[in-house]
C-alpha cells in the first residue's frame, strides 16, 4: 500500500506539486493522467525516492521513504521517463546489472530469462542496447522495472514510443501485473489508461482534479448516453421513427455525409440499450444502416473537461490577483501610467511575471487535444478523420470487453 | 557495491577510456624508465618515480571524467538513486572500480623493477614505499576526478577541471618561495602545505617514508568521496 500524504515540490517559486494526498491499495493499478508538466512525473520521483519533497510524508507499506530509504526502495521496480539504460551494455549484461543493483542473485538467468519473454525481447538479448530502436529500448526499460519482482511498479509512461500493437501489448502485460502486483503508471493517451487502470488520478498543474475508479469517472460525468448513426434513407422519417423507439431521448439530425445519407445523433436515457431496437426498425423500413458508434464521454473528454474546468478556475483566481496587485501598484503612484499599470503589475518582481506565460502553453496543448475529438462529436464535417480514430480506438474497446 | 563496482569496471574496458589510461601510463613511464634509468646507466627508479606523477596528471582525469558525469547526462543516475543501494555504496563502487585500473597501470613498475633487478638489486624497501605512495596519491587523485565529475553533467567540463585543479596543486608548491619569511604572511605556509599532494608525494622518491603522507593521502581522498556522496544527496532535495 502505498499512502501519500500532502506532498508538496517547489523548484524555485515554481510549484510542480501542490498538496497532493491519494492512497493506493494492493493490487490496483492506478492511473496518473494529466497534460504534460502538470507533475506526474515529479510525483513518480518522489514516491521512487529519486528526489525528495519539500513537505508531505510518502509511506510504503507504512514505512517512511525517508527513514527507509533502502527497504522502501526495494519494495518498487521504476520505469522513469526516460529509460535509463547504458547503452554499451547488451540487453543481458543490463539486465543482469540490474539484477545485481537490486540484490536478486538466485537463478538471476532464468528470472531475465522470463522477463524477456513477458515483454517480447528474448530475440534482441544479446545485442547492444545502442543499437536497438525506441520501442526496444522502451521495452528494455519496461523489462529492468520488472527484475525482482517487486512489490510495487511505477511506470512513467510506459508506452511511449510503442507503435499500437506494442501498445496493447504492454497494456495486456501491465493488466497481468496488476494481479499480483500493486501497479501505478501514469499517460496522457487516456485510451491506454482506460484500458488499464482501476482507478484514475487526474493531475493538472500540481493538483489532484479527480481521483476515481475508471468506471465511476465516466459515470460521474455523463448522465446520458448518445450514439452517432450514418444511416441511409428519407430524413424526416428516419428521424421521426427513430425518435419514438423506446429508451430515446432525442434525435438530432446531423450534417449530409454522402448522397442520401446523414448522420445523426441519438440520446438515450442511461442505461438503455436502444442497438437492438434501432436495428430492427431500420431494416423493417430498410433503412441501411452504415455506422454505428458510442458518443459516450470517453476519458478524453472527460479529462479534458476536468483541465479545463480547473484552469479555467485556476486563471479566473490569478487574473483576480492581477487585477489586485495592479490596483495596488497603481495606487502606490506610477501617476500617468496608472492605465497600464494593471497589465504589467508584476514587473518588479522577475519570477511572477512568469506566470502569464506558462498558462498558454497549457491551454495550447489542451486546444490541439480537444481538437480531433471534437470532430468526433459534431459528426461527419471531417468525414475522412473518423476512420483513423476507430483504427485507434477499436482495439482499446475491445480489450476492455 | 559489487555490482556497480563491476558495472563500471567493464564499462571502462568497453569504452575507450580504460584503454587510453593505460597506454598514456605505459608509454610515457617506458620513456622515462628507458631515458632516465636504462639509458643512464643507473640501476635507480627514483627518476621514474619522481617523473611519474606528471602523467597521472593528465591520465587520471580521463580515468574519472565520465564516472558521473555520464550517468547524468544519459539519465542512468536514476537507476542507480531509486535502487536499494545507498550513496555510499554507489560512490565507492565506482571508486574501486577507476582505482583498481590505476593499480593495474602501476603493475608496470614491477616489472621496470624486475628488469633492473637483472643488473644489479635495487634497495626493496624503496620501492615498496614508492609503489604505496604511489597507490595513495592515485586513491587522492582518483577522489577528486570522481567529486568533480559528479558535479557536472558534461564530460569536457570535468576532465579540463580536474585537469586544471591537478595542474594548480603541482604548483602551489612553488607559491612558497613567494611569501617571505617571518612575515604575518607565514600562515599561508600551512595553507599551502594542506595542498601539497605533489610536495608529500617526493619525500617518499627519495626513500622518506612520511607516515603523515600516507594519512594525508587518506584523508583527501576519504574527504572527496564523502564530498561526492552529499552532491548526490542534494542533488535530491532541489
Amino acid at each position: 500500500m502505498i499512502e501519500v500524504s500532502n506532498l508538496v515540490k517547489r523548484y524555485g517559486d515554481k510549484i510542480a506539486v501542490n498538496n497532493i494526498s491519494f492512497t493506493v491499495h494492493d493490487g490496483e493499478v492506478t492511473g496518473f493522467l494529466g497534460p504534460n508538466g502538470a507533475g506526474k512525473t515529479t510525483t513518480m520521483n518522489i514516491l521512487t525516492g529519486y528526489i525528495s519533497s519539500n513537505e508531505g510524508s510518502v509511506k510504503i507499506n507504512g514505512l517512511d521513504i525517508l527513514d527507509e530509504p533502502v527497504k522502501t526502495k526495494r519494495l518498487i521496480g521504476y520505469l522513469p521517463e526516460h529509460p535509463p539504460l547504458y547503452l554499451d551494455m547488451t540487453v543481458r549484461e543490463y539486465l543482469l546489472f540490474v539484477c545485481g543493483l537490486k540484490d536478486y542473485h538466485k537463478h538471476r538467468e532464468a528470472h531475465i530469462k522470463e522477463i524477456c519473454e513477458l515483454v517480447k525481447i528474448t530475440h534482441v538479448y544479446d545485442r547492444l542496447i545502442k543499437n536497438l530502436s525506441k520501442g526496444y529500448r522502451q521495452r528494455v526499460g519496461l523489462a529492468q522495472a520488472l527484475i525482482g519482482n517487486s512489490e510495487i511498479i511505477i511506470l512513467d509512461e510506459p508506452t511511449v514510443g510503442l507503435d499500437p500493437k506494442e501498445k496493447i501489448e504492454i497494456g495486456n502485460l501491465i493488466r497481468r501485473l496488476g494481479k499480483n502486483h500493486t501497479v501505478i503508471l501514469s499517460s496522457h493517451v487516456l485510451a491506454e489508461i482506460q484500458a488499464v487502470c482501476d482507478r484514475i488520478i487526474v493531475i493538472n498543474r500540481g493538483i489532484i482534479v479527480a481521483n476515481d475508479k475508471t468506471e465511476n469517472l465516466g459515470e460521474h460525468l455523463s448522465q446520458k448516453h448518445s450514439y452517432s448513426a450514418l444511416i441511409e434513407g428519407p430524413a424526416e422519417s428516419v428521424a421521426k421513427g427513430i425518435g419514438v423507439l423506446p429508451g430515446v431521448v432525442s434525435v438530432k439530425r446531423g450534417e449530409r455525409a454522402e448522397r442520401g445519407v446523414f448522420e445523426y445523433t441519438i440520446e438515450t436515457e442511461k442505461g438503455s440499450d436502444i442497438r437492438r431496437s434501432l436495428f430492427q426498425f431500420l431494416s423493417k423500413n430498410n433503412y441501411p444502416l452504415l455506422g454505428l458508434r458510442s458518443l459516450d464521454l470517453s476519458l478524453e473528454e472527460i479529462f479534458i473537461k476536468l483541465i479545463t474546468e480547473d484552469d479555467a478556475a485556476f486563471s479566473e483566481a490569478t487574473k483576480k490577483e492581477r487585477r489586485k496587485k495592479g490596483r495596488r501598484f497603481a495606487k502606490s503612484g506610477e501617476g500617468d501610467k496608472a492605465g497600464k499599470a494593471p497589465e504589467e503589475p508584476e514587473e518588479p518582481h522577475s519570477d511572477g511575471a512568469e506566470e502569464p506565460g506558462e498558462d498558454k502553453p497549457a491551454e495550447e496543448a489542451l486546444e490541439d487535444h480537444a481538437g480531433p475529438y471534437d470532430s468526433k462529436a459534431d459528426g461527419s464535417a471531417q468525414a475522412d478523420e473518423a476512420p483513423v480514430e476507430k483504427a485507434d480506438e477499436a482495439p482499446a474497446e475491445k480489450e476492455d470487453e | 557495491m559489487l555490482a556497480v563496482f563491476k558495472k563500471e569496471f567493464k564499462a571502462a574496458f568497453t569504452s575507450p577510456i580504460a584503454y587510453i589510461f593505460l597506454f598514456l601510463i605505459l608509454i610515457f613511464s617506458g620513456y622515462f624508465f628507458a631515458a632516465a634509468t636504462l639509458g643512464a646507466d643507473r640501476a635507480d627508479l627514483s627518476p621514474v618515480f619522481g617523473n611519474v606523477l606528471t602523467i597521472f596528471l593528465f591520465a587520471v582525469p580521463v580515468l574519472t571524467m565520465r564516472i558521473f558525469s555520464e550517468e547524468k547526462r544519459q539519465k542512468t543516475d536514476q537507476l542507480l538513486l531509486t535502487s536499494p543501494k545507498t550513496n555510499t555504496q554507489i560512490v565507492m563502487g565506482k571508486f574501486f572500480a577507476a582505482y583498481i585500473i590505476y593499480l593495474l597501470s602501476l603493475l608496470i613498475f614491477v616489472v621496470f623493477y624486475i628488469t633492473v633487478c637483472f643488473f644489479v638489486q635495487p634497495p626493496l624497501g624503496i620501492f615498496i614505499g614508492n609503489m604505496v605512495a604511489l597507490s595513495l596519491v592515485g586513491a587522492a587523485f582518483i577522489a577528486i576526478g570522481i567529486f568533480i565529475s559528479s558535479l557536472t553533467e558534461n564530460q569536457i567540463v570535468s576532465v579540463l577541471t580536474t585537469f586544471g585543479i591537478f595542474l594548480l596543486l603541482l604548483f602551489i608548491d612553488g607559491f612558497k618561495n613567494f611569501i617571505p619569511s617571518g612575515s604575518v604572511f607565514n600562515f599561508l605556509n600551512y595553507v599551502i602545505d594542506a595542498f601539497a599532494l605533489y610536495g608529500r608525494y617526493s619525500d617518499f622518491t627519495i626513500g622518506i617514508f612520511d607516515f603523515s603522507g600516507i594519512l594525508y593521502y587518506l584523508s583527501v581522498a576519504g574527504l572527496f568521496l564523502f564530498l561526492t556522496t552529499r552532491v548526490l544527496e542534494k542533488r535530491r532535495w532541489n
